[in-house]
């Protein structure tokens, strides 16, 4: 029975072409859109975060209770570095880097300004952070430097500094004593994120805790992962490694709440305008069928003469529906998912935005992903719409009689 | 009988009269029909504008905060301040000031400032911070902290010497009104033998609120003389703000006259200091166009249907005119203005949706549950949506233009149909 009206629902379609292939038009048409535009907004989140957490942020933090809101110098982590060597050995938990932080005036022979003193080691911080990699002049700290700092282009160039020049800091310690030491520029980065490039030094983490009181304490550990998606996880397992309330493990969401919050934002705005899209391709497929079945209600009357029961036109009127749309929605899938490949391959940019990608940190050609929730959401979407759709002129069938549709012309 | 020559146009006219009429009457005659052609065109065009609205209204926003957060329209800096904005690149006031007053009615407000880094520290806790000394009555209208919401209370004068910081720093620094802070930054040096940083303590006298945690966070603000006096500049000022009456896209000739009277200081439009709210603009705009016509495209494909079948539906009508003598050319042309009728009207009908419910919106959405992500990208957490007649203007046209080209080939068919084989169909 169910065959039959697929088979009849299908040969009707292609009755009339031209109808049958415009209403997919329609439906292919933005099914490939939003596939493309879906596939875009994710593939650039996952970008945006991956990068923006490389150059300082990293994935895990362990930090003091206290530090996240008032990251100032007293609330600090103590045995950093068994904390550290614990969250190494839990999998998942791709490379670790210890470090402390302290805000400091720095001046150099003509210029003083404030910037954020970070204390890194050496050999770890560069598999943390992508920042030891942006050296443009000179080179990044080692293990065996001692008075040695890098600072930002644009910090540089406010103190007037260059490799070589030595800079005098001064702070406030851990015990409230004063900080104060004499360093040299030992290298210059570009990470191209501004607020770092202004404000942020690095020394080695044992001559910041000399210089600043700090003891063998610290502030954070940092933490990157093999896989991002299984931070939630590793956050868990690093906890139960470490086993200490004083601890806390924070993940990137935690640590810059404002970036997730921002991203949601950014995806809902996107849900606006493709449920809209999604509404006018249901109307479009309303008002294919009403019209449709206006003209063929002497068809639908000659049925039910013959003994077609009001259940099996509805069948047919939906399943006509169901393949179109389905239909469709595989075309559009396809190009959809063809675009989406090429510019994979070729890669996206936007003219014009390349301010707006460098404050985003995103790469001036975005290579598109296909994510599977690209390929789901927007046709899930258009299937639900179309069933809506359908409603209204099946019901409109159902409140036919024979006669009534018979007389029809 | 002769038929004695006519002006051509005015049979041309007299003929696109009918048709007109013909038109409207089959309109409205073909209720159903038109009203569900009307109402994908009206839907489409709706939520096309309206979503334009909000995202200008949030763009919108972000440039006039922007502007308010100290950008002015035009600023005036000593050169090489945008790139080093130290308290070494700053220039004189008073030639300035004849300047401005030749000026005139082609400025609005502006304001003299000094602005430079310094560290801000309280008993416990110390915090970078942008110093900046200012003239209270001139801020006023013209950037945010000449109306700001102030605990405590304002600066009154260019004299001050209080100090007002934000609600955000208050709590960072644990400090409050009537505590004391100090102030630390680079000092103009006239000699050697003078200390590089100047600093001294300040009482707290206001805390403000901003829309934005990180301008709490970020500036502080005293009067001009008392900075001036700390940073050891003399009469001496960082940078000049300025507001014009004009739209603020049309600043360029104004900033082209002001940079000719002051050669030797730089003269910048919003735009430039701050590039990227510009580039948010055009880029949201390139973006919205390539909606319109997304959107438009999906609502073709439904139209270039709808037609057809209305074309189809209407075969023996259409056998009957032209086996009286309707020309096919003639009714080609009664079909596309049928179609355009629809079209006009289903866009005026959009076009009266969106404005209203723009204005229904009026007073702001807010989204105050995505506080932080709103923070995040500097925006406010209310959006006020703001309609752009340009961008009416292209969806309109575009549903003109387009849905035009969609009526062609049902237009076509529709003369094609023969009378004889037509009459005989069911």
């Amino acid at each position: 029975m169910a065959n039959a009206t697929v088979v009849m629902a299908w040969r009707n379609l292609w009755r009339n072409r031209r109808r049958t292939l415009l209403t997919m038009g329609a439906i292919t048409f933005s099914c490939a859109v939003l596939v493309f535009f879906v596939a875009l907004q994710l593939s650039s989140y996952e970008t945006s975060i991956k990068a923006t957490l490389a150059v300082f942020q990293g994935h895990l933090q362990l930090q003091a209770p206290g530090f996240l809101e008032t990251p100032q110098m007293r609330e600090s982590l103590e045995n950093p570095l068994e904390r550290q060597r614990r969250a190494a050995a839990v999998s998942g938990v791709k490379a670790t880097a210890v470090r402390a932080q302290g805000f400091a005036l720095i001046s150099s022979a003509t210029r003083s300004l404030g910037a954020l003193v970070v204390g890194v080691q050496p050999e770890h911080e560069p598999q943390v952070s992508t920042l030891p990699h942006t050296i443009r002049e000179g080179r990044f700290l080692r293990s065996d430097d001692a008075a040695r700092v890098v600072i930002g282009t644009k910090l540089a160039r406010s103190l007037e500094a260059a490799v070589g020049t030595e800079l005098t800091l001064l702070g406030q310690g851990w015990d409230g004593s004063v900080a104060a030491s004499v360093v040299t520029v030992v290298g210059i980065f570009e990470s191209g994120a501004p607020e770092i490039d202004r404000s942020v030094v690095e020394m080695p983490l044992s001559v910041f805790q000399d210089v600043f009181s700090l003891g063998d304490r610290a502030h954070a550990v940092i933490l990157t992962l093999d896989d991002l998606n299984t931070a939630a996880v590793a956050q868990q397992k690093v906890s139960d490694a470490i086993q200490d309330p004083f601890v806390q493990v924070l993940r990137w969401e935690q640590l810059i709440p404002g970036l997730k919050s921002a991203i949601e934002l950014d995806f809902i705005a996107g849900w606006l305008f493709y449920s809209s899209l999604v509404l006018i391709v249901a109307f479009t497929i309303l008002n294919t069928f009403l019209m449709t079945i206006l003209e063929r209600t002497r068809e639908f009357g000659v049925m039910m003469a013959l003994g077609t029961t009001p259940n099996r036109i509805s069948a047919l009127i939906v399943s006509e529906c169901c393949l179109i749309t389905l239909l469709g929605l595989a075309l559009g899938i396809i190009v959809g998912g063809a675009v989406t490949m090429y510019f994979g391959v070729v890669g996206f940019s936007l003219p014009g935005a390349e301010d707006i990608q460098a404050h985003w940190h995103l790469p001036v050609e975005l290579h598109t992903r296909l994510k599977p929730l690209a390929l789901v959401l927007g046709p899930g979407l258009i299937v639900v719409a179309a069933l809506i759709a359908v409603l209204y002129p099946v019901w409109k069938v159902r409140k036919l009689t024979t006669m009534e549709a018979l007389r029809a012309v | 009988m002769e038929i004695p020559p006519q002006n051509s146009s005015a049979i041309l006219f007299a003929q696109l009269a009918a048709l007109l009429r013909l038109a409207w009457r089959n309109i409205l005659r073909y209720q159903r029909r038109s009203l569900i052609t009307l109402s994908a065109i009206s839907l489409g065009i709706w939520s096309a504008v309206a979503l334009a609205a909000l995202a200008r209204g949030v763009s919108n926003q972000l440039v006039e905060d922007g502007i308010r957060n100290f950008l002015g329209h035009a600023q005036v800096h000593a050169r090489g301040y945008l790139d080093d904005p130290s308290v070494v690149y700053s220039f004189e006031m008073p030639s300035t000031e004849q300047v401005f007053a030749e000026l005139g009615s082609d400025l609005q407000k502006w304001a003299a400032r000094v602005r430079v880094p310094a560290v801000i520290n309280s008993e416990r806790e110390s915090a970078g911070v942008t110093f900046m000394g200012i003239d209270p009555e001139r801020e006023r209208g013209l950037s945010f902290i000449g109306d700001a919401a102030i605990e405590g209370r304002a600066l009154n004068s260019s004299e001050d010497e209080g100090i007002i910081i934000g609600a955000k720093l208050a709590e960072v620094l644990k400090t409050a009104v009537g505590k004391r802070v100090v102030v630390a930054s680079q000092a103009y040096r006239t000699a050697e033998s003078e200390q590089q940083v100047a600093q001294r303590g300040f009482r707290v006298v206001g805390i403000f609120r901003a829309e934005l945690e990180t301008i709490e966070r970020s500036y502080v603000f005293t009067g001009v003389a008392t900075a001036q006096r700390l940073l050891r500049m003399g009469s001496h000022i960082s940078e000049i703000s300025i507001l014009t009456p004009r739209n603020r896209d049309r600043v360029d000739p104004f900033i082209s006259v002001l940079q000719s009277r002051l050669p030797n200081l730089e003269v910048k439009p919003w735009y430039s200091i701050e590039p990227m709210l510009r580039a948010l603009i055009k880029v949201q705009g390139g973006f919205l166009y390539l909606w319109f016509l997304i959107v438009i495209a999906v609502i073709c494909f439904g139209l270039v249907n709808t037609l057809y079948m209305g074309v189809v539906e209407r075969t023996r009508e259409f056998g009957l005119v032209q086996s009286i003598g309707m020309k096919p050319k003639m009714l080609r042309l009664q079909v596309l203005i049928e179609s355009m009728l629809l079209l006009l009207l289903g866009a005026l009908i959009g076009t009266l949706f969106s404005i209203l419910t723009v204005h229904y919106f009026s007073s702001g959405i807010d989204l105050a549950s995505f506080a932080k992500g709103t923070q995040f990208v500097g925006m406010r957490s209310k959006i006020y949506p703001t309609l752009r007649l340009d961008d009416m203007c292209v969806v309109n046209g575009l549903v003109l233009v387009l849905g035009l080209l969609s009526s062609l080939m049902p237009a076509l068919k529709a003369s094609r149909l023969e009378p004889a084989a037509a009459f005989r169909s069911v």
